[in-house]
């Protein structure tokens, strides 16, 4: 048993000899082990992942699609992954796959009325992007923040009851003094501003 | 005027059914009949619910298994070794194999190669029903593919296939075929980390494993003394004991007598695999006299696990994982949320012969 256990240890290093030898990237990722490689993964994903996942929980606004999209955009990622890219531009592609990700997403969705997905992309839902993707350098909530506080003080009560208080229509009807028919119709407008004051956020700080 | 009117109403109605769905953390799609502006308050209203107190704060669960899958990802992709590598590490195995056979006087049966039949009656039969799969693997995974699609997708579920017709041709044929191998391959990883990295020993056995998810059962007939091996599907960790290499993949491969593994630990390596066989004396749940053939790459990283006598433990000269002698994570090592390490069905023939299913060289299968 001592004399095997003696062989795979050396089978061990002439593996990691072999691979020294010849070293291009692939065979160095292997050398390591991961312990260097691993690593990096692992400063990759630590740094990235809470990012975008808020990017696309931002878009899809529930927990399952916005893991499944998230783990869609990493595993493509992984694949295709080019270690020599600074993080920064790691990231900035990283954006990039997640907003494809996300738009092949609705695609697959709204496909089935060909008309309304052209109406839809071209009211701004993450299209098929060619073009540079946008880089949004603030996190979804700093945006909401941004926004909020941009708004006229009735919108930003019925939005902040809604979705940061979580409260229901007819909570919020009676924390405002409204009726739910006025709510809806008050939320309906507030969001419709907050998209205004988005895009108009967007063309100002976007790359 | 009212027709105006009403239609508005309707479209407040709609808005609040989006954002209570969003509220309580449904899956909701706006609706696809939006005018842009519509559709830019249905963006607001998503936006907003991504600041909601801690919903877009991701599980830790999910952090968690969505990085194991990625390491295995990357260690399938990265790290699969050449093949003229696998076959001079083989070459290594063998003489180092035959060393210590010398210095042990053992009477260990010399390892045979690969294309030589293990053992000639067995493997005749084993071949049969696999000969077609082997001639065109290719186009059963082109065949099975549609309907794993179907299976992994939930939006492509909600449709059903006629509907293919009416698809503007444009993005979804570039789509299709990268979608295709994209969940082929993670019909395989899905829950199952560990299945790709026990893989990283032996370029064949990944393009098998990824068949073996969509090979329909063989029905190989197998002699009356071994239980017909079943195991069509991919490795799962939720089921340790699915065998990593399903029946029509797989060759016999001779390991030695019960006399000689009873007691001991004893390694194997093919052309393909490397790996130990032990009799399980009935404990930590096992059922005694149960042989138990385990793969020896670390479900971590993949790499090869050693025997150590003095504790009876498999080690990982990597990462410090440690596995039980049956393979099972042990409490003594440094990594956590270790998955068991594969097992290979095995056979017991007449006269106390013992056979671990091992993977097919791709040589041997061209």
């Amino acid at each position: 048993v001592k004399t095997l256990r003696g062989a795979y240890q050396q089978t061990h290093l002439a593996m990691a000899q072999q691979s020294d030898g010849t070293s291009p990237a692939k065979e160095q990722g292997y050398q390591g082990h991961g312990s260097q490689d691993v690593q990096e993964l692992q400063t990759f994903y630590q740094e990235n992942l809470g990012l975008i996942y808020r990017y696309i929980y931002s878009k899809v606004g529930n927990r399952e699609e916005a893991e499944d999209l998230t783990s869609q955009t990493f595993i493509k990622a992984v694949r295709s992954i080019d270690r020599e890219r600074s993080p920064q531009s790691m990231q900035k592609w990283l954006f990039q796959i997640a907003r494809t990700t996300v738009a092949d997403h609705w695609r697959a969705y709204y496909r089935l009325s060909v008309s309304s997905l052209d109406e839809l992309l071209d009211a701004g839902w993450e299209g098929p992007t060619e073009e540079e993707p946008v880089v949004h350098r603030a996190e979804p909530d700093e945006r909401v923040k941004r926004i909020l506080k941009a708004l006229p003080d009735h919108y930003r009560e019925v939005l902040t009851c809604r979705f940061l208080l979580n409260l229901s229509i007819k909570d919020t009807a009676q924390r405002m003094g409204l009726t739910e028919a006025n709510v809806k119709v008050l939320q309906f407008r507030a969001l419709k501003r907050a998209a205004d004051l988005e895009d108009t956020a967007m063309e100002t700080t976007g790359s | 005027m009212p027709g105006e009117d009403q239609k508005r109403f309707e479209d407040y109605l709609e808005l609040e059914r989006y954002i209570e769905a969003l509220q309580e953390g449904r899956v909701a799609h706006p609706p696809s009949d939006l005018t842009p502006t519509q559709a830019r308050i249905y963006r607001a209203a998503t936006l907003f619910r991504s600041a909601s107190p801690g919903a877009a704060t991701p599980r830790p669960e999910f952090v968690e298994e969505l990085f194991t899958r990625l390491l295995a990802l990357d260690q399938d992709d990265a790290a699969t070794p050449r093949p003229e590598f696998v076959e001079e590490l083989q070459a290594r195995l063998l003489a180092l194999d035959q060393e210590a056979n010398d210095e042990d006087t053992l009477k260990m049966p010399r390892v045979k190669k690969a294309e030589e039949p293990a053992v000639v009656p067995l493997q005749v039969e084993l071949e049969t029903p696999t000969r077609a799969e082997q001639e065109r693997p290719g186009e059963h995974m082109v065949a099975a593919q549609p309907a794993e699609i179907e299976a992994a997708t939930r939006e492509e579920r909600e449709q059903s296939s006629e509907q293919e017709g009416v698809v503007p041709p444009v993005p979804v044929r570039k789509n299709t075929p990268r979608r295709a191998s994209f969940f082929s391959r993670r019909s395989l990883l899905t829950g199952s980390a560990v299945a790709a990295a026990s893989l990283v020993v032996g370029t064949g056995i990944g393009a098998m494993a990824e068949r073996s998810a969509t090979t329909p059962p063989a029905s190989a007939s197998h002699p009356a003394t071994t239980p017909a091996p079943t195991g069509i599907s991919p490795y799962s960790p939720s089921n340790p004991q699915m065998p990593l290499v399903p029946a029509g993949a797989g060759m016999w491969h001779y390991v030695g007598t019960l006399d000689e593994i009873r007691g001991n630990v004893r390694p194997f390596s093919t052309e393909t695999i490397v790996g130990y066989v032990t009799i399980s004396d009935g404990d930590e749940g096992e059922q005694k006299d149960e042989i138990i053939a385990m793969s020896a790459a670390c479900t971590h990283m993949g790499c090869l696990v050693q025997w150590q006598e003095s504790d009876h433990q498999f080690h990982c000269p990597c990462h410090d994982g440690v596995f039980t002698e049956y393979g099972k994570p042990s409490q003594s090592g440094k990594l956590k949320y270790l998955a068991p390490l594969p097992r290979m069905q095995t056979m017991k023939g007449d006269n106390g012969e013992v056979y671990v299913l091992v993977p097919k060289s791709p040589k041997s299968a061209t």
